[in-house]
């Protein structure tokens, strides 16, 4: 016994380990890719233009007031020999000043600066934020039912009115029902609709299809919804069965059909028995969800940060020199206008590796840590943690200094590749930093 | 079909132009709030700094300068003092020199004098000796004869006699 102190904390930590495994483990994760909306409008354009709130959205807000509150308050009362609050926001302030001034120049810098700056404190606040418990812990009730179906759902129970997910099980996981739809007769349906497009039939045919699909789909999530109902499995229905094959000449199907009714049957009872216990099967949406995570809101400030820059390398360069970057005479000059594509494509690249870096990591590590904290809620998803603050600020470096680097591509004069040195996009008027070769 | 696809994925262009409309006005008001006056502070201060470097740059050739002027200063004030004590130095030998030199001198005259009196005294007193043996020796050389003799011859005899002798030579 070398350290006794060392080894009672080791055990500690074995216990608080044990502990959180045992008793106070999270609910089953619900992964969501899409960012659940708060309200929706009641007039329906389609899933692509009717308006909603997103949880991210409100998180977005949230993360706005909390940035300009804390700027206000820092640079309410500025002193030259700075302290506290403004000591902290001018540190973050002069690195990023300094970077963009090193990377795109002393004019360019200060020029991209403001934009590329908010960007990164934006993003750095919101994944910070994330992390904070008031991210993904309470949210709206919605019911899972053939109107909202959701392949998973959490089973609530109301105390004191307010829903709960009551994980807090002996040994036992966090219970989540899910729905296993038939998708059967959907795909039969797709089948049809496809062929019926494929042969050109009349548009009526095919929007009677398709009605006739959502009616199939809705169908089987009712089923589903009805099948799964907790504690409806649990019942012993053989007996039940047994009389639907009885008869001797019945035909599979029918047997299949009988032992679904009794299933929709019993599921009833246990629909009601668990209305008569407060409680209900139902999916949480958040209020807050990292901001992030949801691929319109990477996409909108990727689109911000394209926009910029174009318009930087309009401002700098004049519209039709700018432009002819782009656009070439394929006659007189096809190596250059072949150039000119591929840059248009990387354009657009651009846009789309901005988008989906954000994305990728911040979804990636929302969803560890909600698997960590549901498998070991107790220190070991403490290194997860730290982990994430780090990526947080990593990425909102990773855009600020993207946009930098590219702001300074698109400002920098292209005239030597007019003497036939297409390869080298510009890298040479590009001072500082070599960040410049687009990332994918 | 692909925008079909596009909100499969979650894509909603309502909560775009609201998640684009909120980054602008974030945009707009940190660049009122944070940006401009932190980058002005952050200039302000580089221009203090680079001033206050400066300054100090130039206080410091300053104290180098003045620091060199007391070192001359204290330098020069010390070869003087030195200077200072070697006069007074070769000034007290001198002075003690001359004292013995004087006191020497003054010995020498004393000597000198009282050699001379000793001198003149002897003289004196050969001469007295002289001529009172010259008259004795008249005297007795009158009374020898017996006659008078011719004083002033006598005393040519007398002298003539004497210049022989060692004695005169001695004294003359």
């Amino acid at each position: 016994m070398k350290n006794p102190k060392a080894i009672l904390i080791a055990l500690g930590a074995l216990a608080l380990i044990g502990f959180g495994f045992f008793f106070v483990r999270g609910p089953k994760p619900i992964i969501e890719i899409k960012g659940e909306p708060l309200w929706t409008s009641s007039s329906d354009y389609g899933e692509f233009l009717t308006p909603m709130i997103l949880n991210t959205q409100v998180a977005g807000v949230l993360a706005t007031l909390v940035i300009i509150f804390v700027c206000w308050r820092a640079t309410r009362n500025m002193k030259l020999i700075p302290s506290g609050l403004q000591n902290a926001i001018e540190g973050v302030t002069e690195f990023l000043y300094n970077t963009s001034i090193q990377m795109a120049g002393e004019k360019n810098g200060r020029r991209f600066f403001a934009v590329a700056a908010t960007l990164f404190v934006f993003i750095w606040i919101n994944n910070w934020l994330a992390l904070t418990p008031i991210y993904n812990s309470f949210g709206k009730v919605v019911p899972v039912d053939s109107h909202h179906f959701h392949e998973e759902a959490h089973i609530l129970t109301e105390q004191g009115g307010i829903s709960w997910i009551f994980p807090f099980k002996l040994g036992g996981d966090a219970p989540l029902v899910e729905f296993e739809v038939d998708m059967h007769e959907v795909d039969e349906i797709d089948a049809q609709i496809r062929q019926a497009n494929l042969d050109k039939a009349p548009r009526e045919e095919v929007l009677a299809l398709k009605e006739e699909r959502e009616e199939a789909l809705h169908h089987a999530q009712e089923l589903a919804i009805d099948a799964a109902m907790p504690g409806a499995a649990n019942l012993d229905l053989s007996e039940e069965y047994a009389v639907c094959g009885e008869e001797p000449e019945v035909s599979v199907t029918v047997i299949e059909e009988c032992k679904r009714e009794i299933n929709i049957e019993h599921s009833e009872e246990a629909r009601l028995q668990l209305e008569a216990d407060g409680k209900q099967v139902a999916v949480i949406y958040p209020y807050f969800r990292s901001f992030n995570t949801d691929l319109n809101s990477p996409l909108s400030l990727a689109f911000i940060s394209v926009v910029f820059i174009e318009f930087w390398g309009i401002t700098a360069l004049g519209f039709f020199k700018y432009g002819s970057k782009f656009i070439r005479n394929p006659i007189t000059d096809p190596i250059g206008a072949f150039v000119g594509f591929l840059e248009i494509i990387a354009e657009f690249a651009r846009l789309i590796s901005f988008t989906f870096r954000l994305f990728g990591n911040m979804l990636a590590g929302e969803i560890l840590l909600l698997v960590m904290t549901f498998l070991m809620p107790f220190l070991v998803a403490l290194p997860f943690y730290g982990l994430e603050v780090f990526v947080g600020a990593i990425q909102g470096f990773v855009f600020f200094s993207l946009t930098v680097a590219f702001g300074a591509l698109a400002v920098a004069s292209h005239d030597h590749e007019d003497h036939g040195d297409e390869h080298d996009l510009g890298e040479h008027d590009v001072p500082g930093d070599q960040q410049t070769a687009p990332a994918h | 079909m692909v925008i079909l696809g596009i909100a499969d994925l979650g894509i909603n262009v309502p909560v775009l132009i609201a998640n684009v409309v909120n980054f602008t006005v974030l945009l707009i008001v940190l660049r009122l709030v944070a940006w401009g006056p932190l980058t002005k502070m952050l200039d302000e201060r580089r221009e203090k700094i680079a001033q206050g470097l400066s300054a100090a740059e130039q206080a410091k050739v300053q104290a180098a300068e003045s620091e060199r002027n007391v070192q001359e200063a204290v330098d020069a004030s010390r070869r003087e003092a030195q200077q200072l004590i070697a006069q007074a130095q070769e000034i007290s030998t001198r002075i003690q020199a001359d004292a013995r030199t004087q006191a020497q001198a003054d010995a020498e005259a004393t000597l000198a004098r009282a050699r001379n009196d000793i001198q003149q005294e002897r003289d004196t007193a050969i001469a007295d000796l002289r001529r009172e043996f010259a008259d004795l020796a008249i005297e007795a050389a009158e009374k020898v004869i017996g006659q008078s003799l011719d004083r002033n011859a006598h005393q040519r005899l007398i002298t003539e006699a004497l210049a022989g002798s060692s004695f005169a030579e001695r004294n003359n």
